[in-house]
């Protein structure tokens, strides 16, 4: 049996400390600039619908695509709230004030609450991009079936949609350490 | 670095840490619950089967703890949504379950973000 060590908690933190500037760039740069492209591609086909081959199936996606990511722009800006450092307690109390109030109880708390809050903004930003893509693809089919090259960039399309999938996946089950070939026993495998 | 390029912007759902300070054990931020601490409390009642099994289930076991590390016997979604002092009560509730899981002997050190 292996000698349990003293629990030694240490502070909640981002991982890796970049990750919440990542997502953050994602919710409040990116987001925007996709959505803007979103509806500028149903202004185009509410326009005019007979260039399009399936016009109802790509406005369907595009708008659930705009929903999508309006919404993670508004998730990630209600999650962005509970996360903040040792600086920004700094800034607002003193040594004193901080530790009689607790507030280094409450900011493990709140940065619990973002990390649940903040992967909502991220799948539903995912969903997004994804749906944008499929969008994409749809508004390139041609409605000429001899359209060779419009179909080649539809096809071109979907294949990156199919790599974004897999990317995101990997993403979903991505471990920084090196996963063991069996499960470890509870002695710690020493 | 090609295929990162051209797929960007997807975006990972994060990662959990072990609470404890020098142990390098990480864990995707999957999408816990409450309702997941409630089961990891029910398998610990029904006794150390279980709760070894729950352990499996839960992934634990998959994580790199440090050899000794007192959190290797916590499911992640404890690891987490407890706050510090929440997570020590269950590292109490699991030792006194689980042999290998008994906190050691010092008292636990005051949580480095609680002090
Ligand atoms: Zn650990």
């Amino acid at each position: 049996m292996t000698q349990n060590l003293k629990p030694e908690i240490g502070p909640r933190v981002p991982y890796p400390l970049g990750y919440a500037e990542a997502t953050s760039f994602t919710q409040t740069m990116t987001a925007p600039l996709l959505t803007g492209a979103a509806l500028t591609l149903v202004g185009v086909i509410i326009v005019d619908d007979t260039k399009f081959r399936v016009p109802e199936l790509t406005l369907l996606l595009v708008v659930t695509s705009s929903i999508a990511l309006i919404a993670s722009i508004q998730i990630g800006a209600d999650a962005r709230k509970y996360l903040y450092n040792r600086e920004t307690i700094a800034a607002w109390y003193t040594e004193d004030e901080a530790k009689r109030a607790g507030i280094l109880v409450r900011r493990t708390k709140h940065f619990i609450e973002w990390r649940k809050r903040n992967r909502l903004a991220v799948v539903v930003f995912n969903a997004g991009t994804m749906l944008l893509i499929l969008a994409v693809s749809t508004a390139l089919f041609p409605r000429d079936n001899h359209a060779v090259v419009r179909w080649i960039a539809s096809g071109l399309t979907l294949a990156s949609a199919l790599v974004e999938a897999w990317w995101l996946h990997h993403l979903f089950h991505e471990r920084f350490d090196e996963t063991p070939e069996k499960p470890k026993p509870l002695d710690g495998g020493t | 670095m090609v295929l990162y390029d051209v797929t960007l912007p997807g975006n990972g759902p994060g990662t959990i840490e072990c609470p404890q300070l020098q142990c390098p054990a990480t864990f995707p931020n999957a999408r816990f619950s409450r309702r997941d601490i409630d089961k990891w409390e029910e398998a610990l009642q029904v006794g150390p089967e279980a709760a070894k099994a729950h352990l499996e289930i839960s992934g634990a076991l998959t994580m790199q703890h440090m050899p000794g590390c007192p959190f290797r016997c916590l499911p992640p979604a404890v690891l987490a949504l407890c706050g510090n002092e929440e997570l020590l009560a269950q590292l109490k509730k699991v030792g006194a379950v689980l042999d290998d899981c008994q906190p050691s002997g010092d008292s636990a050190s005051g949580p480095a973000d609680d002090a």
